[in-house]
């Protein structure tokens, strides 16, 4: 089997276990329903957007803030395994048409997520900023803004200079602002600003180039590869309940754990253990601040009461799905099945206040554009009953039934 | 005492690992269980922790079984597992805080001992980290420090040396003969025999799932037969029956 081989049997390999997650998730847990209710909203509130749309909306800005980190954002797949390093690594000398497969298939799946989100923006695009040509100059000029940044993406990872995980974010954050100015000159139709950014592109690819090592980073790629599966399974574990414990990134996040050592009353470990578990998770709290935030922005720009009503909604459904991870038992080794006091259920009291709090945020955003009291009273009434009935009903009865000796 | 009687079991009702077991633990006895591998440590010890269910027989803890009293049982039992079992989201420090409030240990003990075995097992420096940064000897320690933090009645300890450097080795035999001396019932799996020979009062050996031979060394040499000879011995001449 040549290596070209085996990367293409990785991926299919990988792509049918993806595939038969995916058709397991849509067949029962509410996940085609949520996707429905995400994409009926979408809908309506973006027909809202284009009608509202005031004529000196900063249109192009808007376009490159939004579409900047989405050029920016690559995930080389290598498909590696901790066992490379053994069997495949004698074989490094062969293997560069194992990662040209590598880039070409990473640079397919950006072009094509790219393609589906630029489409999104076609209508606003035609209706305030040009014609149809205008709209595909554009996006052949973000392709090469992509191609350009994956290639530089490949040769800052095998670098001969070691890089800090600060300077690798200043880095990131540095081909954002790049590829955020490059569109911004080209939309507002700046050419020296948008050849300038070009040519800075082009040095820092040359540069890169040239300071690429020819040995491959097998152990970084690993991590990268291992992360990718990690965030898959993670967000695959809010829909269904995997039977495996995945491996998690974990922060550290030392000014929050002050604020928490300094508030918490010890008297519960499970509550204890709950807190940190939700705290230092890559994801869970990142997440429960992104839904809060982009749901506040949301509540504030749409100008209807009905769909101020409807994103509040979503979001606690949303965030309600996401905090599932915490109660999984699934996600934590055999010690809170051996522990003396009994676990009575604590995750729930967790999961209840992180909803009370996200629903009480989220109405006095709603307040204060313009939405009247009563109506609030209502949503705070509604809310609070089903918060009760999901934590109280919903999750004891989800994971006594999955694993009925864990649960007190 | 731990008490286990005619304990059958294992992962299906059709299929049992363990036959018939009887034994116990009384207090201040370490008792070695002794096996090949398969021939059911670790099921016989997820029946006494009760992670696992007995197909038929009970198993007791001064004279309550997990159904019966789950506090008072679960209190008076640690564990140390094979294979180091952490939580990835805590520091060292907060596993032993974690473990603290499980068991319901006072704050100002709590702080005496974690700290008298931070550094008895040169862990000190480590507290503030989190065990994914560990080797795994390091980690095989945080499930060594939360056992012997709880000071439980009864330890059960499933091959506890695997990846602990020498002086590490030498800190937990030391402890359990402490232990001992306080009252600590331990039942101890291992496959270093040499060991267990000299630490253990009484040994068990396990062979597909039954009791072969059960005592002290002299018991067990005199059931062979054999008054010399050593438990490594004895155990090479069960097993190649």
């Amino acid at each position: 089997m040549t290596t070209e081989q085996l990367f293409q049997k990785r991926m299919k390999h990988s792509w049918r276990q993806a595939i038969h997650i995916l058709v397991s998730i849509s067949r029962g847990s509410g996940f085609p329903i949520l996707i429905g209710m995400i994409v009926i909203f979408f809908y309506m509130g973006y027909q809202q957007f284009l009608t509202w749309y005031p004529a000196d909306f900063p249109l192009a800005l808007m376009l490159a803030i939004v579409y900047a980190p989405i050029i920016t954002f690559t995930n080389i797949r290598t498909w590696l395994q901790k066992a490379d390093l053994i069997f495949l690594l004698p074989l490094e000398h062969r293997m560069q048409s194992y990662f040209k497969q590598s880039l070409i298939y990473t640079g397919s799946v950006d072009l094509i997520r790219m393609l589906f989100l630029f489409s999104v923006a076609y209508p606003v695009f035609r209706l305030h900023m040009g014609s149809s040509l205008d709209y595909l100059l554009t996006l052949c000029w973000m392709i090469a803004l992509q191609i350009m940044n994956l290639l530089l993406k490949w040769n800052v990872l095998r670098s001969k200079q070691l890089f800090t995980p600060f300077q690798q974010k200043l880095w990131d954050l540095l081909r954002v602002f790049i590829i955020f100015f490059a569109l911004y000159t080209f939309l507002q139709h700046y050419w020296s600003g948008a050849l300038i950014s070009i040519i800075i592109m082009l040095v820092l690819l040359f540069q890169s180039q040239r300071n690429a090592s020819r040995i491959y980073p097998w152990e970084k790629m690993i991590q990268i590869e291992s992360n990718t599966r990690v965030r898959f399974l993670n967000w695959v574990n809010w829909f269904v309940d995997l039977p495996f414990h995945a491996e998690r990134t974990i922060y550290a996040r030392k000014w929050l754990m002050w604020i928490i050592q300094k508030t918490e009353r010890h008297q519960d470990a499970f509550l204890y253990l709950y807190t940190r578990s939700f705290i230092r998770d890559r994801d869970l709290f990142p997440m429960y601040l992104r839904i809060n935030f982009f749901f506040a922005c949301l509540i504030i720009f749409i100008p209807s009461v009905f769909f101020q009503f409807f994103a509040i909604a979503l979001s606690m459904i949303l965030e309600a799905i996401q905090l599932l991870d915490i109660a999984n038992p699934n996600r934590y080794p055999i010690w809170i099945s051996l522990y003396p006091q009994q676990n009575t259920l604590q995750w729930s009291r967790l999961i209840r206040n992180l909803l009370f709090v996200q629903m009480f945020f989220l109405s006095f955003v709603a307040y204060f554009s313009n939405i009247p009291l009563l109506s609030i009273c209502t949503l705070l009434l509604i809310g609070g009953i089903s918060i009760v009935l999901y934590v109280y009903l919903y999750l004891p009865f989800k994971f006594k039934k999955a694993n009925p000796t864990l649960l007190g | 005492m731990l008490q286990v009687e005619k304990v059958t079991g294992g992962y299906s009702l059709s299929h049992a690992v363990i036959h018939q077991l009887t034994f116990s633990v009384t207090n201040a006895e370490i008792v070695g269980l002794i096996g090949l591998n398969g021939a059911g440590k670790s099921t016989t010890i997820k029946h006494i922790l009760g992670l696992m269910s007995p197909h038929t027989g009970t198993i007791k803890l001064d004279g309550n079984s997990l159904k019966e009293d789950t506090k008072s049982y679960r209190s008076k039992i640690a564990y140390i597992p094979e294979v180091p079992q952490f939580y990835e989201e805590l520091t060292l420090w907060e596993h032993l805080e974690l473990t603290a409030l499980a068991y319901q240990i006072p704050t100002e003990t709590f702080l005496s001992r974690a700290n008298d075995l931070l550094e008895l097992f040169r862990m000190q420096r480590a507290k503030k980290w989190f065990p994914n940064t560990f080797s795994k000897g390091m980690q095989q320690k945080i499930m060594i420090l939360c056992a012997f933090l709880v000071e439980a009645k009864y330890m059960v300890i499933d091959e506890p040396f695997v990846g602990l450097d020498p002086l590490a080795i030498q800190a937990i035999l030391q402890l359990l003969l402490e232990m001992k001396q306080k009252g600590m019932g331990i039942l101890l799996s291992t496959h270093i025999l040499s060991m267990a020979e000299k630490y253990c009062d009484r040994f068990l050996i396990l062979d597909q799932g039954r009791i072969k031979l059960a005592g002290t060394l002299q018991d067990i040499q005199l059931q062979l037969n054999q008054p010399s000879i050593s438990l490594e011995e004895c155990f090479y001449k069960v097993v190649n029956d």
